[in-house]
């Protein structure tokens, strides 16, 4: 027989993990370290990846003068300048990026906490509906719970 | 008056909801064919790129793929008219494309849309209108695409003059063309000033909106406008710019009516839209149509503050009414009625907060006893 109660709960958890809720759930697949470890990292290489092509660029701009004074110049200066602009550019990026993500991760993690309590309704109105598998249910309700408090 | 609107706004839901299936893709197809064809009338160099076939095959694909489609297809589109002038330029815009996103765009994936928006609004004279309604509906890392689209406006211009050049591609030539086309992006003031006052506008309109006092929605737009003008009128004249003012003001202010418009249409459509969800448990395959359900009434904030200074001037107000002029001087009598105020205020918040434990309570009792039953089911077995 259709339990309303129960498809009124399916929807709702339904409707969150078409929209709002693909993301969040991505996320819940991380440890918070581990996830602004491996977006810091994405983002410290798309930062050298960016400052390589602004250097190409600028050799190309300056190309006249440093193909006339290539004898004379002080590379080692140019590379402590570029050097030391590439770590003030890195570090300002890993500041940015650390605070945002861990924030982004934080808010996922509320909205995140709504579903499972939700899921968890669900899970109790399965565990009416089919005694026998009861106990099953909730010991893998528990282990799952410890899981997602870590 | 408001009535109408109400009325108005329950049409166009229930409408929406009929014809959602028609009008989201048609909306999308025709902002997509308005972006191409703006593009291609700017810098269409390719015969190829331009025929009304590949114009109305790229709006279709646009259609039905998310934004970020839209614009991926314009950055190509850009780089592939600009390569049957000069390969050399086509690198450049490459590489420019290739640093935007690295530094700034794939921080913000969901606004990507902003950076072809700005250069078309441009276009369409009201770029204003962008860091408007960002303000209002997103947060200030907008402005991270923001400062790329208008960059890429400036951009679209330093390539309309390069184009001309007529260069070959000799080690001399690209080195000139290089040099010419960063020169002029660098060295114009413009653009940095133009940037300053959008990221501006953003950040007062975001700030303003999030304050909590009455209506603080509309004057954040209205604040957002005049800091607009303000900034503009301030960049035209340092930098000597000879736009037209008038034209200018104009614009800003059709914009802050059009971000308005704009925002009450949103506020309806994304609560009105109709979801299809599919789902299943050990006994059935569920294919629900859920419709939201479309309410007559104002949504609107407001706030209230119990400040000493506010009830105080409200009872000098009342006493004023009253006509009682030797009473209003009198501390005695106002702190009287200020105790007064306060006790009837204190008894109608218990009465509401009664009000609202006792509905929690009833739910959290069919709760309780529907825990309950499970339990003893499983006590019985």
């Amino acid at each position: 027989m259709l339990n309303n109660r129960k498809i009124r709960l399916m929807t709702k958890l339904a409707l969150y993990e078409k929209k709002q809720g693909k993301e969040d759930i991505r996320l819940s697949k991380y440890y918070r370290g581990d996830f602004v470890r491996m977006e810091l990292l994405k983002t410290l290489v798309s930062v050298t990846f960016g400052s390589l092509l602004l250097v190409v660029a600028a050799i190309i701009y300056k190309a006249e003068y440093l193909i006339a004074e290539a004898t004379r110049l002080d590379y080692a200066a140019i590379g402590k300048t570029l050097l030391g602009m590439y770590i003030i550019l890195m570090v300002i990026f890993s500041i940015l990026s650390v605070v945002g993500y861990t924030v982004k991760y934080n808010m996922s993690r509320k909205k995140l906490a709504q579903y499972f309590r939700l899921l968890k309704r669900l899970r109790k109105m399965n565990s009416e509906e089919k005694p026998q598998e009861n106990e099953f249910y909730l010991m893998n309700e528990n282990a799952g719970e410890e899981d997602t408090m870590q | 008056m408001i009535m109408a609107i109400l009325e108005f706004r329950t049409r166009v839901c229930e409408l929406y909801q009929k014809l959602q299936l028609i009008i989201d893709p048609i909306f999308k197809f025709l902002l997509a064919f308005v972006v191409i064809r703006s593009l291609n009338t700017v810098i269409g160099y390719d015969a190829r790129l331009t025929r009304p076939v590949i114009l109305i095959l790229l709006s279709l694909i646009s259609a039905f793929a998310p934004s970020s489609v839209l614009v991926f297809l314009c950055m190509g589109l850009i780089v592939a008219n600009v390569y049957s002038v000069s390969v050399i330029l086509a690198a450049f815009i490459l590489i420019i494309f290739m640093i935007m996103y690295s530094f700034f765009l794939r921080f913000t994936p969901q606004y990507g849309y902003v950076l072809v928006a700005m250069p078309v609004l441009y276009l369409f004279k009201v770029p204003y209108l962008l860091p408007l309604l960002l303000g209002v509906m997103a947060s200030p890392l907008a402005i991270l695409p923001t400062i790329c689209g208008v960059f890429l406006y400036y951009m679209i211009y330093v390539i309309q003059n390069a184009a001309t050049m007529e260069l070959g591609t000799t080690a001399d030539d690209v080195m000139l063309l290089f040099s010419t086309v960063i020169d002029t992006l660098l060295s114009n003031k413009e653009m940095l000033f133009t940037i300053a006052v959008f990221a501006l506008v953003i950040v007062i309109v975001f700030v303003i909106r999030r304050l909590q006092f009455n209506y603080s929605f509309e004057i954040s737009i209205g604040v957002g406008v005049v800091a607009s003008i303000f900034g503009l009128l301030f960049r035209n004249s340092i930098l000597q710019l000879d736009y037209n003012t008038a034209s200018m003001i104009l614009f800003t202010i059709l914009s802050g009516v059009l971000v308005v418009v704009i925002y009450f249409f949103k506020r309806i459509l994304d609560y009105t839209a109709v979801e299809h969800v599919q789902f299943e448990d050990d006994d059935y395959y569920y294919y629900v149509r859920a419709v939201p359900k479309i309410r007559v009434g104002v949504a609107e904030r407001s706030v209230k503050k119990f400040n000493e200074s506010i009830l105080r001037k409200s009872i000098i107000q009342e006493v004023e009414e009253e006509d009682d002029e030797e009473e209003l001087f009198n501390t005695k009598e106002l702190d009287r009625r200020l105790l007064e105020k306060r006790t009837k205020e204190a008894q109608m918040r218990e009465r509401y907060m009664q009000g609202i434990e006792d509905f929690e309570e009833e739910d959290d009792n069919e709760e309780f006893l529907k825990e309950n039953e499970g339990e003893s089911k499983q006590l019985k077995k």
